[in-house]
């Protein structure tokens, strides 16, 4: 018969206070690497799913980004004369151009300011992603030094609110509307008339054009129509994939958090191996005396594992509540690739706090199995007259 | 020194958990330094340009948006310029898109002048002049390429539809940056012409007193601010600053990530060295009676705590800085870090906080143990 | 209120250790326990002297006192013409390193240092240098018995080898008395019988002045004189006369 879990809970309870300083220490490695997660998790969100699967986006060959990229008026016009494209609400092809200027704003963390994407649409854009939705003011009017701005740039940059005004160069621009854009890139925007912006900025030609294609093969055919054609000099892709790959320019900041998480991981898996050695150490005579009365060798390895489990479960779930402050946080970092903000906000899901827990657990019962095997292993005469 | 051997044996006394401690004070120390050491090399990156008064001239609108070339000739109208040249990031990668480093368009006349820093000897200077398609190369980039003088290399342009194809004429030496790459603008420009129709992403600045940098940055900024493509001058420093700010507040996530993971060390290892104290009462009762005082206790005790700190700390950092000199880190993080390596600053600022994490964690054992009753102690005898 | 049967009033001069009327009273939790309840004593120099009683009876808290590690709560204790009762807890400490040796029931030996090491631990408290140290342990080690041992840690000794370590240790600061706790108690016979050849031979031959509390009557025969303890006072017992 097992050691009974009695034994576990008082060792637990007479020990109060370097408990409480094992979980709240292993705690907090486990905190800031939830933290980390939750900050790696909103990068990710921000990117992917951004884009529709079905609608095809379209730069000049060789362009990676829409800020590098410009397709001429004329382009745009034979563009919108292939045939396969859908019908939008007003009887037209479902197709829009889109101009993007980076600006620099002031962001609240940092005032010296922020790349930020100014997109020019047409209102065909907000058809073609449908998920975009104005929360509050106004839709800006052709033809007016309009713009909406979506939430999340409203809560980090400086003057963003319906009303305010910012300029850039010579023109000024107004802020009338505010839009939710479910979590994808766009959330990082500002929207204006296309033409806009272009005549402010002195830019006769568009970045990109969004078109949605009636079906799958229509896409096809239309993809295939344009390589077909050598003056045109243009490449396509899905607006999904277009994004996707945009996450290549956020590969440093991946980077930086993948070390911190890994190392939070070590120092939390050496934490526990430490605090469990020591407690089972502290316990030698007391477990020998267990053995000698006919407890099991595998009785005190399943007792220590159980009671590293309990301590690391606890320390598990201490670090996903020192972390939750942090949720939700908005923040927001550069692509270098687009060379504007990707905001987003930290976010811990609940796979994160599973995942948490579970890592805790498993660097807990590996810390405390080497302590164990050894109490377990260590002749009991020998073990009994340790002081 | 005495008393040397009593502390180094007890030090070693449990083999295994001293191990286990030094194990995880060697992992965060690791960690910490190289955090540590990632925030030395942006700020070292940040002075690349030290003492070299050069201003850059960005657009007020975002680097991102480019500069009409016509700037340049009122910005040389300036008192107390020596010199202002053009320089274009051209983003292009060498073969593979991995193969990432900064390359540069730049007036090639103005190497000298403004970039003297980046020196190169007179001879491939002049043949880097007078070939149009000529290239200067930094040496990190040479032997990561195993390139040498005379190579035809060709880059693939991302931003501008140009790819260079240029020959390596010189290589230049500098205190700081080994990994740029200069072709002529003339070339650059000629090519892309109908793109950059006339503008330009930069314009940097030579001026002749450095007291007059904040001043001369003003009035370039004063000059163009009413005109279609207002300007934004920095200083070098400032310049190279702005892309860590980009990333985010680094300094601060390091910083606090840091501290963390030093809290939780100084936790864990003061459970560790209570166990230890908690372990050697009886012998501590017998020292004392036999005439060790308070003061010498504690003073053995703390001695014995902060080595194990001291040793711990050194393990990582020195295990990180030996690390980062093997593994060259430019081509594992595809040129985001260059010269990166654990610095003597970063490595003394670990071993004192190593050792502060020593006295933290033993300090409340070693005074309990200086404090014990001998009477008590000695009774422990059973 | 009973004196010890040796040493008359006037004979101050001679006595190495007077114990003026001791009370002792420990706090544990909120009890009071008397331990000792006014006890005086006379050790002359040279003396090797007995304290038996039962479990309780003070006996150690008396030789505790007398050693320096613990003070009166009423009363005075005088060592060698100094009132150590009245030293505060440092200078106490610094008392202790020259003039007193101590030898317990379990050894209590650093179980990290070899028997050397050991052994030269109360000189490092002196202002001697390591050759003159290595002369003391050495000269130690050799009265004991145990010169071909030098360099054994205490887990590789016997029982009986450890406590004569324990003894050279006592004696190598030449230390104006030697107190034992139950010196032989965990000891089997043989060994027991040597370590009190060991302290008889240290009273006769080098005239040291030995303390030693036991329970064990074969170990307060080989004393010159010994006193009973009970319930915190001395008890009237025979006399007994050194034997040889």
């Amino acid at each position: 018969m097992a050691i009974p879990l009695k034994y576990n809970i008082g060792n637990l309870m007479s020990r109060k206070a370097s408990v409480a300083m094992t979980i709240f220490g292993i705690g907090i490695v486990i905190a800031v690497m939830v933290a980390m997660m939750a900050l790696y998790n909103g990068v990710n969100q921000a990117l992917v799913s951004s884009g529709s699967p079905e609608n095809m986006i379209i730069l000049r060959e060789g362009a990676q980004t829409e800020a590098t990229s410009w397709v001429t008026r004329d382009k745009y016009r034979i563009l919108g004369s292939l045939p396969g494209i859908a019908k939008a609400s007003d009887g037209e092809p479902l197709i829009s151009p889109e101009l993007v200027i980076i600006f620099k704003l002031p962001r609240r963390d940092n005032p010296t300011g922020s790349n930020v994407n100014v997109r020019g649409v047409t209102p065909k854009a907000l058809e073609l992603r449908p998920y975009i939705k104005l929360t509050e003011g106004r839709m800006f009017h052709s033809g007016l030094n309009e713009v909406i701005v979506s939430e999340r740039m409203r809560e980090r940059f400086v003057n963003l609110n319906i009303g305010d005004t910012f300029k850039f160069g010579t023109h000024s621009w107004t802020v009338v509307g505010v839009f939710d854009a479910k979590g994808t890139s766009f959330d990082s925007e500002i929207w204006a008339d296309v033409e806009t912006l272009g005549r402010a900025q002195n830019r006769p030609e568009y970045s990109s054009v969004l078109l949605k294609p009636s079906s799958a093969t229509e896409f096809r055919k239309i993809a295939d129509a344009i390589q077909a054609d050598p003056r045109l000099k243009l490449l396509t892709k899905t607006e999904y994939k277009y994004y996707e790959d945009q996450t290549s320019g956020l590969l440093g900041i991946r980077i930086l958090v993948s070390i911190v998480a890994f190392f939070m991981v070590l120092g939390a898996t050496l934490g526990a191996m430490n605090t469990m050695f020591s407690a089972v150490a502290s316990r030698k005579r007391e477990l020998a005396t267990m053995r000698a009365l006919g407890f099991k060798r595998r009785d005190i390895l399943l007792s220590v594992v159980i009671e590293a489990i309990a301590l690391s479960a606890l320390a598990g779930v201490a670090g996903v509540i020192m972390a939750l402050p942090v949720n939700g946080i908005a923040t927001g970092t550069a692509n270098f690739l687009t060379f504007s903000e990707v905001a987003f906000n930290f976010t811990i899901s609940p796979q994160v706090a599973v995942f948490a827990v579970g890592l805790a657990i498993v660097a807990g019962v590996i810390g405390g199995l080497l302590p164990a095997i050894s109490a377990a292993r260590m002749p009991i005469t020998r073990a009994l007259r340790e002081i | 020194m005495r008393f040397s051997k009593l502390v180094l044996r007890n030090l070693f006394r449990n083999k295994l958990r001293t191990l286990l401690t030094l194990v995880l004070m060697g992992a965060i120390f690791f960690f910490v330094s190289t955090m540590l050491s990632i925030l030395a090399n942006f700020e070292a990156a940040s002075n690349s340009g030290e003492g070299q008064n050069r201003l850059g001239v960005q657009s007020a609108i975002s680097l991102a948006n480019p500069l009409p070339l016509s700037h340049e000739a009122k910005i040389q109208k300036i008192p107390g310029i020596v010199d202002t040249a053009k320089l274009q990031w051209m983003g292009a990668y060498y073969k593979e898109q991995k193969n990432f480093f900064a390359n540069f368009a730049v007036d090639h006349e103005k190497m000298q002048t403004v970039w003297d820093d980046y020196s190169t000897p007179k001879e491939q200077l002049e043949a880097f002049k007078a070939d149009r398609t000529g290239a200067i190369v930094g040496p990190e980039l040479m032997k990561r390429y195993g390139w040498k003088i005379g190579d035809k290399v060709t880059l693939i342009g991302t931003i501008f539809p140009f790819n260079p194809e240029v020959t390596i004429r010189g290589e230049y030496k500098h205190k700081f940056d080994s990994s740029s790459f200069f072709i002529h603008f003339d070339y650059f420009y000629e090519a892309t012409k109908e793109v950059t129709r006339g503008t330009v992403g930069t314009f940097w600045v030579r001026v002749r007193d450095p007291k007059d940098m904040a001043k001369i940055s003003q009035e370039i900024d004063e000059m163009f601010k009413n005109s279609e493509y207002p300007t934004e001058t920095f200083t070098e420093k400032e310049f190279q600053q702005q892309f860590m700010a980009m990333i985010g507040n680094i300094k601060l996530l390091f910083t606090v990530v840091s501290i963390c993971s030093i809290f939780m060390v100084v936790l864990l290892a003061a459970l560790t060295m209570s166990m230890a104290a908690r372990e050697r009462v009886t012998e501590i009762a017998v020292l004392k009676a036999i005439g060790f005082t308070r003061g010498m206790i504690l003073t053995l005790m703390l001695i014995e705590f902060v080595m194990l700190g001291l040793i711990g700390g050194a393990l990582g950092t020195f295990a990180a800085k030996l690390v980062f000199l093997v593994f060259n880190m430019t081509e594992l993080t595809q040129g985001f870090l260059v010269n990166f390596g654990v610095n003597t600053e970063t490595v003394l600022t670990c071993l004192a906080t190593a050792a502060i994490v020593g006295l933290l964690a033993g300090g409340l054992p070693a005074l309990r143990s200086a404090r014990l009753s001998v009477v008590d102690g000695l009774r422990k005898v059973w | 209120m009973s004196r010890a049967p040796t040493g008359s009033e006037g004979d101050v001069m001679d006595s190495l250790v007077e114990i003026r009327d001791v009370y002792k009273v420990y706090k544990r939790d909120s009890f009071d326990v008397p331990v000792l309840n006014g006890v005086s004593v006379t050790v002359p120099k040279g003396d090797f002297l007995a304290l038996m009683g039962p479990s309780g009876s003070g006996k150690t808290t008396l030789l505790n006192l007398i050693a320096g590690i613990d003070k009166p709560t009423r009363g005075q204790v005088i060592v060698d013409g100094k009132e150590i009762s009245a030293l505060n807890e440092t200078r106490l400490a610094t008392w202790r390193a020259t003039h007193v040796g101590f030898i317990f029931q379990m050894y209590n030996l650093i179980p990290v240092l070899n028997a050397f090491d050991n052994v030269e631990l109360p000189l490092l408290l002196t202002h001697l240098k390591k050759k003159e140290r290595r002369e003391h342990v050495e000269s130690a080690l050799n009265i004991v018995g145990l010169g071909d041992r030098i360099h054994h840690f205490p887990r590789q000794l016997s029982g009986g080898q450890e406590q004569r370590v324990a003894i050279a240790r006592a004696i190598v600061t030449d230390p104006t008395i030697l107190v034992a706790d139950e010196p032989t108690g965990d000891l089997d016979a043989k060994s027991a019988h040597e370590i009190l050849d060991l302290l008889h031979q240290l009273n006769a031959d080098y005239l040291k002045t030995i303390i030693m509390v036991t329970h064990d009557p074969k170990a307060a025969d080989r004393a010159n004189h010994v006193l009973h303890l009970d319930k915190g006072v001395l008890v009237e017992s025979a006399q007994e006369e050194a034997r040889h």
